[in-house]
């Protein structure tokens, strides 16, 4: 290359960099868009990876993505990637990237103990339809179920729901964001009676001090991770404490860190709650106006299978989410026992970084971000802990405005939009309603255009339980969507993998790679994957986003949303209702589940001609109408009035997102406060209007110990989580080779002492054992997670080293959320082993 | 209408096929990087900065952040150099704005 060219285009570089951050060049280094870029065809779509929502500029040329930038427009990142980000252009171009449907063949006939080999689309729909009808048959709706995801659009997590609920009448419909968030999600609702968060990113730029509850955000949500720098750079009294039970990335950047005993910060908690209380330093006036006193049942069990002896001994298993009215004065005793000395003393944190942290919450003048991931959520008492930060920012009043902001952050880029505001958890329906409450399921019957009765107001089997029902024979036919339920589901040798191949079920698996998951189902279909369709997701900050299909999928796969639909045409409403409701209603006699749900004057109400001129669209081709637009408005119309109002479809294709509720053309920033929500009304300061009275709910839980803690044998507790170059399972991380190269294979991280108790060196191969499962990894005593003595952490993206194969599938009982933070394990070297087997 | 093809057994299947290929030699690579240090460590950080091969700095703030770019010949040295930078002390964070490579 010339020197021109060269100079032209690090010149080219340096100025996009310096644009981003906001640092002047010398005016030769200005002329960002070069000519050969008018040959790309750009277009906006966010990131689709995390729950951050990053906004994206993607490049096309020739049908086929080659760039993506981050785009300077999108208010969540200005600009900004994090380096999976980067190199998002490569994740649909996978060398084993499925594309046609494959199913177990034996003389051309199913056979579920035969391979996988290449099929139809007509074939494998036709073998699914006669399993879930045999299945509807003789078992009915309870015996059919789907595990979807907060990586579906929201029109796909739509369809979903209405196929489940209203065409096979069951509730075994639940995300994958049931082992990410159901804690979150569900502590939201016990606090505020309304899901998601009442702040948004705009509290990074007022906070004056950040603190982060199990959330290695440095590394989970970098981009995010860069505001909070940003601000704590710019204004020198701001402070970032981070709490964790091991030091990583985000702790060595911290002002402070707070190593605790794992599950132990649910007494820090308490004890700031308790400092509040003793130094005056309770919001009274804000008390008294706005809040609820509450007190939890205790002694709730771990959410295992009933018969294990946890559950047996423990008083309140059955009556976990139980709670009961009370009041201040009771609420302090409660926690009037976490002191300084105990909490010190139990946590194992120092008395001096207690206080500071303390301090940080009661002072009037500090406005205090809390921020929180799968630390708190995946914790055995994780809808506790959510309980407990409120209760925090409850009673100081530090809610709702500017700068104060209890934030709960998300790991999939469609956690809210998808799997909670649409509702595909099997106990909810769109817009925070609930499948067990007639009066919700009255309203959807409504707006489906449905008989009366139809839906089914039983409460389905959640993720955990699903595989459980799937191993007892219980649920039998399965369709698994966009996740990787194999490699993320805890315990999967004795409790996953067991349902997928027991010959009493039928497992169907849609991805667009050949994952763990798809390799043990009796079907894979092959999946249409981001700009490969027309899109919106759901962000942390609850911000809805759209964009449009970019380029064609490859082969035969299609989108999870056309298999849906397309899937809904083989069935009628004889095959799939009960008799009485079809007595009752004829005039829905016969009909295809197709006509029922989506050709029901609704959905279909906006034509072809309303779909992008300049970009394809599979699906409303296929189907003859708009069907995104159309599911899009119908779903709105849940939410539209009260609280959770969506802009209209069109303007989300124009704007790089909006954040809900949406209101005479305005996005909300912090909800329940006045002057910044529509829904409060005037003179009332805060209303938290989920709640019928507008009180929200401050909770008195105590600190109950984890499930399995480390003894003489298994001696040590395994953290696992994610690193910054893998997204989750790895299954799009892992096909780009840049990726797969930076962090090849998972490792054990483990504190030297520990590695030279045992005998073992770094890079050696050991065993990490629990009671139920085993796998291998090599030892890892330096890098970037330090652990202390007593704990190792082992990342879940690795296929080949599936660490769920130990973790424990005990769940909050209330969330139903697995606890992968915290089980005991014993690590010993391979080589010593083999020689002692000689 | 099944094809008739080799069955897909796992092993086939599962990751080692989706690794192959580095960059091939004689590639340009240029990206464009914001890098956040510490405002009391800008400087030492600068000359570190300045010490990696194909990085050059276009301009800094006295917040911290640095302007630079990278030049490599392949897209996985664009990964490790930026490992490497993310690991010196005092740097805070690191962002990729713009890359490309002909």
């Amino acid at each position: 290359m010339d020197v021109s060219r060269r100079t032209l285009l690090k010149a080219q570089a340096a100025a996009a960099a310096a644009a981003v951050a906001g640092i002047d060049l010398p005016a030769e280094a200005q002329n960002l868009a070069a000519g050969e870029d008018i040959a790309l065809k750009w277009s906006k779509a966010p990131c689709r990876f995390c729950g951050t929502g990053c906004g994206v500029m993607v490049g096309v040329k020739d049908g086929r993505v080659v760039a993506t930038h981050g785009d300077m427009q999108a208010e969540v990142n200005r600009g900004l990637n994090c380096v999976k980000g980067y190199f998002l252009s490569k994740i649909m171009y996978g060398s084993d990237r499925l594309t046609q449907p494959l199913m177990r063949m034996r003389n051309g006939k199913f056979d579920k103990n035969a391979e996988l080999r290449p099929v139809s689309w007509d074939q494998a729909f036709d073998e699914m339809a006669r399993q879930w009808k045999r299945v509807l048959r003789e078992k009915g709706p309870k015996a059919v179920g789907m595990f979807g995801s907060g990586q579906w659009t929201i029109f796909e997590g739509y369809a979903a729901t209405k196929l489940m609920r209203a065409g096979f009448r069951s509730n075994n419909l639940d995300p994958n964001a049931r082992h990410c968030m159901a804690s979150a999600a569900v502590g939201f609702i016990r606090t505020f009676g309304m899901d998601e968060p009442m702040g948004c990113y705009d509290d990074f730029e007022h906070a004056d001090a950040f603190v982060l509850w199990g959330s290695n955000m440095a590394e989970m949500h970098p981009i995010l991770w860069t505001r909070v720098i940003d601000r704590r750079l710019s204004a020198p009294h701001v402070r970032i404490a981070t709490l964790s039970t091991y030091e990583h990335r985000t702790t060595e950047l911290s002002d402070q860190a707070l190593i605790f005993q794992p599950g132990t910060d649910l007494a820090i908690l308490n004890f700031v709650a308790n400092h509040i209380i003793q130094t005056g330093a309770v919001n009274r006036d804000f008390v008294e106006r706005h809040v609820n006193f509450r007190v939890a049942n205790t002694d709730i069990g771990y959410g295992l299978r009933p018969e294990h002896v946890l559950e047996q001994r423990a008083a309140h298993a059955n009556e976990a989410a139980v709670s009961q009215p009370s009041n201040f004065e009771a609420y302090a005793r409660m926690v009037g026992e976490y002191t300084l000395e105990r909490t010190a003393e139990l946590t194992g944190v120092s008395r001096e970084r207690l206080l500071t942290l303390a301090k940080m919450y009661a002072d009037p003048k500090t406005k205090v971000m809390s921020l929180w991931t799968m630390g708190f959520n995946q914790h055995v008492r994780g809808v506790w802990a959510n309980h407990l930060v409120y209760n925090i920012h409850l009673l100081t009043g530090k809610i709702s405005e500017p700068g104060n902001s209890p934030f709960s952050l998300t790991g999939q880029p469609s956690a809210c939009g998808t799997a909670r505001e649409v509702g595909t958890f099997s106990h909810r329906l769109p817009a925070d309603m609930q499948v067990n409450n007639p009066e919700h399921r009255k309203h959807a019957e409504g707006i489906w255009k449905l008989p009366p009765g139809l839906l089914n107001g039983e409460i389905g089997y959640h993720a955990v339980q699903q595989d459980r029902m799937l191993k007892d024979g219980k649920l039998n036919a399965y369709w698994i969507m966009c996740n990787n339920n194999l490699q993320t589901a805890p315990n999967t040798n004795a409790e996953t993998y067991p349902g997928y191949r027991n010959p009493a079920n039928f497992v169907v698996c849609s991805d667009p790679y050949p994952t763990v998951t798809a390799m043990a189902a009796d079907v894979v279909l092959p999946t249409a994957m981001w700009v490969e369709k027309e899109g919106a997701y759901g962000n942390a900050e609850r911000r809805t986003h759209m964009w449009r299909q970019l380029v064609n999928a490859p082969g035969e796969a299609r989108s999870d949303l056309w298999q849906l639909m397309e899937f809904s045409k083989r069935f009628t409403t004889d095959e799939a209702w009960a008799p009485e409701i079809l007595a009752a209603h004829p005039e829905y006699r016969g009909k295809s589940l197709f006509d029922v749900l989506w050709r029901n004057g609704s959905v279909d109400r906006f034509g072809l001609d309303e779909t992008a001129a300049d970009h394809d669209n599979v699906e409303s081709r296929r189907f003859g109408f708009y069907v995104q637009k159309g599911l899009f408005e119908e779903y709105a119309s849940f939410g539209r009035g009260h609280g959770h109002d969506l802009a209209p479809f069109d303007r989300y294709h124009e704007v790089r997102g909006l954040r809900w509720p949406v209101v005479d053309g305005k996005e909300t920033r912090w909800r329940y406060r006045e002057g910044h929500d529509p829904y409060v009304e005037k003179g009332a300061g805060w209303q938290f209007y989920g709640n019928p009275d507008r009180r929200a709910v401050v909770m008195a839980a105590p600190y109950e110990p984890p499930a399995e803690a480390p003894d003489q044998e298994y001696d040590l507790w395994l953290v696992t989580g994610r690193v910054l170059e893998h997204w989750h399972s790895g299954s799009m991380t892992m096909r780009v080779p840049e990726l797969y190269r930076a962090f090849t294979g998972a490792v054990l991280f483990m504190h030297p002492d520990d590695a030279q108790k045992r005998g073992l060196r770094r890079g050696q191969e050991v065993r990490i054992v629990s009671r139920r499962g085993e796998i291998r990894s090599r030892v890892e005593t330096r890098g970037r997670n330090k652990m202390p003595p007593g704990r190792v952490f082992v990342p879940f993206f690795d296929a080949s080293q599936l660490i769920n194969k130990a973790t424990l599938d005990a769940t909050d009982p209330i969330s139903k959320q697995t606890d992968f933070k915290k089980c005991a394990v014993k690590v010993i070297g391979v080589a010593m082993t083999e020689r002692g087997a000689d | 209408m099944a094809r008739e093809q080799a069955s897909w057994s796992r092993r086939d299947l599962l990751g080692g096929r989706s690794a192959s290929g580095s960059g091939a030699g004689g590639e340009h690579h240029v990206s464009g990087l914001v890098v956040h240090a510490r405002p009391e460590r800008l400087t030492a950080v600068l000359a570190s900065l300045r010490a990696i091969p194909g990085l050059d700095v276009h301009g800094d703030s006295p917040a911290g952040k640095v302007v630079a770019t990278l030049e490599t010949e392949t897209q996985d040295d664009v990964v490790r150099r930026l490992g490497e930078i993310g690991e010196l002390p005092g740097v805070l964070s690191t962002a990729l704005v713009y890359h490309r490579f002909e």
